[in-house]
């Protein structure tokens, strides 16, 4: 813990003139981490990544990036941190190779080193025989996988990914995914956005989770997971009328009111909030057909983090 | 954080910039387009011009005649070249930012460590390569009009250098309505608006004070028009010289127009439009650079760097500099005398000294020291076949017999207070024969002579000779040494038109010597087979008080931006210009005291005055 976080900010603020963009953000990114970043579209991610990039002025707060406090002037920063903007375009008449070689040269790398990173990442990317395509005939995933590369031209420590899976087709983004992975693995520390929880869920080590520009969740995802297992919900269909469904589940220990969502012919589909973690979820499962439930399905009831995600959200809107 | 190293290494965006627009054959087709056009527009004016000046200077090898031909076709041409780039300057920058914002690539280049100012000046680079090219594109093109004549490598490089500076300040202009405005759309229209307010907007209120005041307005209301900065730095080249030969071409009125003197050729604009252009678009420029790069920067917009405030105090002190010096001498009680000189009228005091119709032409003639009466004959006889032509006269001795011809304008006009006498001459010398040089010590084919008589009441003569090499030949003399070895003699290049203006004759007088009367104005021309072409005998006299400053150059030799090596490159270059070119030659003179040393005042009785056949 003593390594110091790769980005910081303290009470970071954005206002524009009648609205709060940005509210007193205080996130942490540590070191290597890949980290999730998700809000709602509007949340505030956008604002927030850019000042982290230095292309936006915070109103108020600070921003440490590896401890460091990024002073107005410090240029250094562009050196540190990749950016990829949530949309961006590309300039006309331009081949892919020149694409990259105008970034490497934005970052003065020598003429030799240019080449033989260009030729890296378009490795990297998948996309080395496209190496002398026009970049205005790209498909829009290989655009994408294209800026991540000129964010990657200067290999930087810290990456801010603006929805880099927006737009996307499905099989696009699993390699997308399967890229930041990669990334990952060789140890940059990734800040990812997104709004779309699942597409994070599984692969993010930290989350952060931010509504109306404010910080609602920041922290490792396990023990986020964790502090909100409490509101796990386990959902349960019985082959019974919803009566007897009630009855049988009512009063096992460990979860609470049962209410019934959905009523078939010979089943009924019950929900119940419950504390514990899977040993406790299995001994639920256990005392249910000790009972003598004709149990058909036994699940958590939704995707845990989205479950989060929606219970924060909603709970900021009540 | 370490600091980015300095770089030796290209401009990033202007690599990129050049490689997206020099690809394809988009600039291939530009340029070619652009060359047809001038070629086209030159053709056209070459033949306009040529049954013009061909009839009206009598046909043939002329060179008055190919001169003015030459200078139509320049003019138009670096007109046409000014339009060009008026057109297309600001619209090759004025997407270079917004262009960013639009296509979303803003972010993506300010996330990079490059300075706003790089990133300018190689969108600056870019756009400027491309102007770069028409201006090369015109410059064959004007090249053949130098091959004409009637323009000097001092005028091609002027324009050239009025045209580029213009460029620059319009893409700069560009540039800053880009970043201003963020939009391609807008910044373009504000820019051409602009330009358009700066060159019809300031013809259009030029024009108002005209007619409101009903007297010449002052020409600084034009100081924001390039048109009228290009025309006033031709205008004050030689080749457009009131005073000078080449005066009659059709494009002198449209430049003088343009530059805000009269369009009747008989006042000088009050200033050197094309400088105060120049340093007022230089400080514009400065301040448009200085904003655009505060305008792109992502974060801190309206801090400024050490760099930026250097720029504005630059700028302000630029500003400032410039109004000091162009407005305070008049406030200035030590410098108002000064000013008061500089603004002082020049007036010619010589009648008829610019040959341009017949019946102004009334000199006295008078054939003097003909060594025999043979030759004096011949040259009478040939002056009367000579034709004077509209603009200057031809004295033509084809014998090689000596014979000497004067030609006299009685001056008496007295001079209370002038600051400065000049005297200044428009000739050619077509041929000179140094074979049979005579030996009466006088024979330049031209010498001038000024007499004045000074408060005491003592006679002076200001005296200057010209002559020309003849081709090298074994056993012959390139010139006539008795013209030569004096002084205050100069040589000339044969058959090239050149304009020669006197020193000040002020600068070699002592207050006893202060002219009272100038009396009279003789060209003589002496020396066998001997074919002089005359355009202009003028005597400008600048009124007003001598200032006291002037008195520490008494009878020293000033040096002079002809001495400079620049102008001595250009004398050099001259000489390939075939088709006989203007130029000012420097030179150096002495006044003899008492009666003239060369020339008897014509005694003789004068000829009658010439009339056209």
């Amino acid at each position: 813990m003593n390594e110091p976080l790769a980005i910081e900010t303290k009470n970071l603020t954005k206002k524009y003139k009648r609205t709060l963009a940005v509210d007193h953000l205080n996130l942490q990114v540590p070191r290597g981490a890949l980290f999730g970043f998700i809000g709602r579209n509007g949340a505030g991610k956008t604002t927030t990544l850019r000042m982290l990039a230095g292309l936006l002025e915070p109103s108020t707060g600070e921003v440490f990036v590896n401890g460091e406090r990024v002073e107005k002037k410090s240029r250094g920063l562009h050196r540190l941190i990749g950016y990829m903007p949530d949309f961006f375009g590309v300039y006309e008449d331009m081949y892919v190779w020149e694409y990259l070689d105008f970034y490497a040269r934005c970052y003065n790398l020598p003429p030799a080193q240019r080449k033989k990173l260009i030729d890296e990442l378009l490795e990297l990317v998948n996309l080395a025989d496209k190496r002398d395509a026009n970049v205005q005939a790209l498909s829009r995933g290989m655009q994408q996988r294209l800026c991540l590369a000129h964010a990657l031209i200067h290999e930087p420590q810290i990456l801010l990914l603006d929805e880099p899976a927006s737009g996307l087709d499905p099989r696009a983004r699993i390699e997308m995914r399967e890229l930041l992975k990669e990334l990952a693995a060789m140890g940059k520390t990734i800040i990812v956005s997104s709004h779309i929880l699942p597409e994070l869920a599984e692969m993010c080590t930290h989350i952060g989770i931010v509504e109306h520009g404010k910080l609602m969740a920041n922290g490792n995802t396990q023990e986020i997971r964790r502090q909100l297992q409490a509101n796990r919900i386990l959902r349960v269909r019985v082959l019974t009328d919803s009566a007897r469904a009630l009855e049988l589940v009512r009063n096992v220990r460990g979860v609470g009111e049962p209410s019934v969502i959905a009523v078939t012919d010979n089943s009924a589909t019950l929900e119940m909030e419950f504390e514990g973690d899977d040993h406790a979820a299995a001994m639920v499962l256990a005392e249910l057909v000790t009972r003598g439930a004709p149990i058909a399905e036994f699940s958590e009831g939704g995707n845990a983090l989205e479950q989060v995600f929606l219970q924060l959200t909603t709970a900021e809107n009540n | 954080m370490k600091l980015a190293r300095p770089s030796l290494s290209l401009n990033p965006v202007l690599v990129k910039e050049l490689r997206g627009r020099m690809r394809g054959p988009r600039a291939f087709l530009f340029l070619t387009g652009v060359l047809v056009l001038l070629g086209l527009v030159s053709y056209g004016l070459f033949q306009l011009a040529l049954p013009r000046y061909y009839d009206r200077f009598g046909g043939g090898n002329n060179a008055a005649a190919g001169a003015q031909i030459g200078q139509t076709v320049f003019v138009g041409l670096v007109f046409l070249t000014l339009l060009l780039i008026c057109a297309i300057a600001p619209s090759l920058t004025a997407g270079a930012i917004s262009g960013e914002h639009q296509r979303k690539t803003y972010d993506l280049l300010m996330a990079t460590p490059l300075a706003p100012f790089t990133i300018l000046a190689g969108k600056l680079g870019a756009a400027l390569s491309y102007v770069l090219l028409i201006l090369l594109a015109a410059v064959p093109m004007t090249s053949l009009a130098y091959v004409f004549g009637g323009v000097t490598m001092e005028d091609l490089v002027k324009a050239f250098a009025v045209m580029g500076g213009l460029a620059i300040v319009f893409s700069v202009m560009g540039l800053f309505f880009s970043a201003l405005f963020k939009r391609t759309g807008i910044a373009v229209g504000v820019s051409y608006l602009l330009l358009g307010l700066a060159t019809l907007g300031s013809f259009f209120i030029y024009a108002v004070v005209g007619v409101m005041r009903g007297e010449q307005p002052p020409n600084w209301l034009l100081a924001v028009n390039p048109f009228s900065a290009l025309a006033s730095a031709l205008v004050e080249g030689v080749v457009l010289d009131p005073n000078s030969v080449y005066s009659g071409s059709a494009m002198t009125p449209l430049l003088w127009g343009l530059a805000g003197g009269r369009f009747d050729n008989t006042t000088l604009p009050q200033i050197p439009l094309w400088q105060y252009t120049l340093a007022l678009y230089a400080s514009l420029t400065l301040l448009w650079l200085f904003l655009a790069t505060q305008l792109i920067k992502p974060v801190r917009r309206f801090q400024f760097g050490r760099v930026g405030w250097l720029l504005i105090v630059l700028v302000i002190v630029g500003v400032i500099g410039a109004l000091v010096a162009v407005f305070a001498p008049r406030f200035i009680p030590p410098l108002r005398a000064a000013w008061i000189w500089q603004n002082a009228t020049q007036r010619n005091i010589v009648p008829n000294g610019t040959f341009l119709e017949p019946p102004d032409w009334n000199w006295q003639i008078a054939a003097v020291a003909a060594p025999t009466a043979k030759s004096e004959t011949r040259a009478q006889t040939e002056w009367q076949r000579t034709t004077v032509l509209k603009g200057f006269v031809r004295v033509w001795n084809p014998t090689v017999d000596a014979a000497t011809l004067t030609l006299t304008q009685p001056l008496n006009v007295p001079i209370s207070e002038v600051a400065q006498v000049k005297l200044r001459l428009v000739l050619q010398i077509r041929n000179q024969a140094s074979e049979v040089c005579g030996a009466a010590g006088d024979e330049c084919p031209v010498m001038v002579q000024l007499r004045y008589t000074d408060v005491g009441g003592q006679a002076h003569t200001f005296t200057h000779g010209f002559y020309a090499n003849g081709k090298p030949r074994p056993g012959i003399a390139r010139a006539c040494l008795t013209c030569e070895d004096r002084p205050q003699n100069q040589r000339v290049n044969m058959t090239n038109w050149i304009t020669w203006e006197s020193p000040d004759l002020y600068d070699a007088r002592t207050p006893e010597e202060t002219p009272r009367t100038f009396d009279s104005i003789t060209v003589q021309f002496a020396g066998a087979a001997y074919d002089v072409l005359l355009a202009r005998v003028n005597v400008l006299v600048r009124e007003g008080r001598p200032l006291d400053f002037r008195s520490r150059f008494n009878a020293t030799p000033r040096w002079s931006y002809t001495d400079a090596l620049p102008y001595q490159i250009l004398n050099f270059l001259n000489q390939f210009n075939m088709g006989g070119s203007s130029r000012r030659v420097p030179g150096g003179f002495i006044i003899q005291t008492g009666p003239a040393p060369f020339i008897a005042p014509p005694t003789a009785a004068p000829l009658p005055p010439f009339k056209t056949p």
